[in-house]
């Protein structure tokens, strides 16, 4: 009888016991942080990698590495948050937001540890272990936000406090049966069909009709008459699209000479008022590094359409421009699939065309002054013989 | 029969001379030994199997007269050239690291004099050099075979320890130093270096409070000075900031006051009316420059480009702004906390407010 009061007693506190000290299992994907003193030392938080994608099928198990590092304080007590978002826009920005009541994907998700002690300049490995039901499908976002304990604390005084953290997004697709992988292109044309000088920028827009995540990728091929003049990477950032989603590409082409670049004052983008770089025009060649909208203006080659020459005034651009873009994703059977379209638009540099047709001009009134001024005198001469002529 | 007494000492002196001479005619010739280099160093610029190589000769003489030739016998397996042409050298100490004393021994000099091959035969290449010197005693002579296609070939297959000579000649020519080295040829001499760059992303957060500049006050809006958290990343997309705000007002414990957040403008930020309690958030874009992307800032925080004083706080998480279209060295986001008071407004010291911030890399 004794005996079995003291398992009575000891019962509920080995259950708990064993619970907590399962390996990998967190008692609340939301921990609340006990109160402490608050940190006086800037944060400084790197985190890798970003976004993560991750592919699988229900029933199964996956699990996500995130390295985390703290730098600047000898040791920091870190927080991690577990968190949901979605597309806001057209320009790939999550919007994150907290689980509601219906999310039942959040207890799909464990970490190996929730709170820790990070040492100055040490990377550590947070496993995020999510364990798919079978019943699962198809896609689920998570942010899994690292904060530092304490921040949150009021300092009072007239003072804000201010915390801070980074979020890493993980995109899961669980391909159940009735996973559709389906792009559809909405629309591909350019920001101004006429400009004076490069960059062009070229927007594709995307629909995501499928009911899982899918990143496009493939190339705009500029070409002039019947010579590729140049190529753009679509999606070299490697974006994605959530299912249902509509997402924007922006790429620019600015392989041509002059260009416009954004103004730089003292190592600063300048700005105008509407918080839109300054441009200014720049009579170098560009280079990767001189690009003006992403990293990809800059031409690479296409073997199958002639190249246009090495000539440097080749890249003084002029005319009418074709460009056709080949866009891809793959489907679900892991074939390549092809969208294509096509645009045109115009470079007209109507500044050093009016110069060029002023010179033009002056040429050729100084041309006629010369040719009207020898036909006079000549006529003039005639006359003068004519006068003199003995009768 | 004469006596030896009766010989003259002169022909006795002559008989002894020509015995002496004779028995040291029969003695065993010993012939001029050369001597040893004191050191002795043959590099070779590729040591893989069937590589045609260029390479380095260097030594330290034991003698130190003129000298008219160097010879340098390959070891067995190496396909030594027959073409004199092929053998050609440079002095000149090769630039690196190091100034020079990774590619020859450390204090190394040139050899005192160009040198023409002269001959191949078998495995031994002969130079001459253009006029008789002394090689160094106290340290290295070098000199390079530069050829690096046609000159030397490596065995086909590995070995260890294989054997050469490096020699000294004078005019005669006779050697005057020699000295051996031992070289090894290998299946692979490269090492093929790779290594990943991770995506990554540095948030960092100057300081975890914001301070107002001075006491709130009923004739007009005070402002916070300000935190600018920064990101760097690598990620082509660029990133995007988030605020979530605690208590949407500026609350005092002590006298349960409070003042609330102004409301949503859509597209512009609110401007305050002074002598009412009101408390906005403005952001300001800090572009670290040299970077890909570019920052906006949502319009109803955006008090630079649209005027108003400020935009609501939410108990959610709302975009505060983004860099896009590109990696980023430092941008970042500027938030200040602008309120004003009402002259019924309870006068306290702990007013204060929560805001969490928080980046991520687009998707």
């Amino acid at each position: 009888m004794r005996c079995k009061g003291v398992w009575r007693l000891l019962a509920p506190a080995a259950i708990v016991a064993v619970f907590v000290a399962m390996p990998g299992v967190s008692l609340a994907a939301t921990p609340t942080p006990t109160p402490s003193a608050r940190p006086t030392a800037p944060l400084d938080l790197a985190t890798s990698p970003l976004p993560i994608t991750l592919e699988t099928v229900p029933g199964q198990t996956v699990t996500a590495p995130i390295k985390v590092k703290e730098s600047g304080s000898p040791s920091e007590q870190l927080v991690v948050t577990l968190l949901k978002f979605t597309a806001e826009g057209t320009s790939g920005k999550p919007e994150l937001s907290s689980f509601g009541p219906g999310d039942i994907y959040q207890n799909w998700v464990t970490f190996d540890k929730t709170k820790f002690t990070a040492a100055d300049n040490v990377w550590q490995t947070v496993t995020m272990t999510i364990h798919i039901p079978k019943t699962a499908a198809f896609e689920y976002n998570y942010a899994v936000e690292i904060t530092r304990q304490g921040d949150q604390l009021a300092p009072g005084g007239l003072q804000e406090a201010i915390a801070g953290g980074t979020a890493t997004l993980v995109l899961l697709n669980v391909n159940a049966p009735g996973a559709q992988r389906s792009l559809e292109l909405k629309s591909f044309g350019v920001e101004h069909r006429i400009v004076e000088f490069l960059p062009i920028t070229f927007d594709a827009t995307f629909h995501n009709n499928g009911n899982v995540y899918l990143q496009p990728g493939g190339d705009i091929f500029i070409t002039q008459g019947n010579h590729q003049v140049g190529t753009v990477e679509l999606n070299d950032e490697q974006g994605n699209i959530l299912a249902g989603t509509y997402r924007d590409y922006q790429v620019g082409w600015a392989d041509g000479f002059p260009f416009y670049t954004p103004k730089d004052t003292k190592g600063k983008p300048q700005v105008d008022r509407h918080g839109q770089p300054v441009m200014q025009l720049d009579w170098n060649l560009p280079t990767n590094t001189t690009s003006a909208l992403t990293s990809s203006t800059a031409s690479t080659t296409n073997v199958t359409m002639p190249q246009e020459s090495n000539n440097v005034l080749s890249r003084l651009r002029f005319g009418e421009y074709t460009a056709r873009l080949v866009a891809v994703y793959q489907d679900n059977f892991g074939r390549d699939v092809p969208i294509t379209s096509t645009t045109t638009f115009w470079v007209i540099p109507w500044r050093i065309l009016i110069v060029f047709l002023l010179i033009l001009l002056a040429f050729g009134f100084t041309i006629y002054t010369i040719v009207r001024n020898i036909l006079r005198r000549r006529k003039r001469l005639a006359r003068l013989a004519k006068k003199r002529r003995p009768y | 029969m004469r006596r030896w007494s009766t010989i003259s000492g002169i022909r006795i002196s002559l008989v002894a001379v020509l015995i002496v001479t004779t028995f040291a005619s029969l003695l065993p010739q010993v012939a001029e030994a050369a001597s040893v280099m004191k050191s002795t160093v043959v590099r070779f610029d590729s040591m893989d199997t069937s590589d045609f190589t260029s390479g380095t000769v260097c030594v330290e003489a034991f003698t130190g007269t003129n000298a008219d030739y160097v010879q340098v016998t390959f070891p067995a397996g190496f396909t030594v050239s027959g073409t004199l042409g092929n053998w050609t050298t440079s002095l000149t100490q090769p630039s690196g690291p190091g100034s020079g004393s990774l590619y020859w021994p450390s204090g190394a000099i040139a050899f005192p004099n160009a040198l023409t091959a002269t001959n191949v035969t078998g495995q031994t290449v002969t130079w001459q050099f253009t006029t008789a010197a002394a090689l160094s005693t106290t340290g290295y002579n070098c000199f390079n075979w530069t050829n690096t296609t046609t000159a030397l070939k490596n065995p086909t297959s590995v070995g260890s320890s294989l054997e050469g000579s490096v020699d000294t000649e004078n005019t005669t020519p006779a050697v005057m130093d020699s000295g051996n080295f031992a070289t090894a040829v290998i299946s692979n001499d490269q090492i093929v270096v790779t290594a990943t760059v991770p995506p990554i992303f540095i948030f960092t957060m100057p300081s975890n409070t914001d301070t107002f500049t001075a006491n709130l006050s009923p004739t007009g809006t005070t402002a916070t000075s300000g935190v600018t958290p920064t990101i760097q990343t690598n990620a082509k997309g660029g990133w995007v900031m988030w605020v979530e705000d605690s208590n949407q007002a500026l609350s005092s414990a002590s006298t349960s006051g409070s003042i609330p957040s102004v409301g949503w403008n859509t597209n512009r930020p609110t401007s305050f009316t002074v002598g009412t309690a009101q408390y906005g958030l403005s952001v300001i874009a800090e572009a670290a420059g040299g970077t890909a992307c570019t920052i906006t800032v949502d319009p109803e925080y955006d008090t630079t480009t649209y005027g108003g004083t400020g935009g609501e706080f939410w108990g959610h998480w709302q975009q505060a702004g983004q860099c896009a279209g590109g990696e980023s060295n430092g941008d970042g986001l500027k938030f200040v906390e602008e309120a004003g008071v009402s002259v019924l407004t309870p006068a306290a010291t702990d007013y204060t407010d929560t805001l969490t911030i928080v980046g991520a890399g687009l998707f």
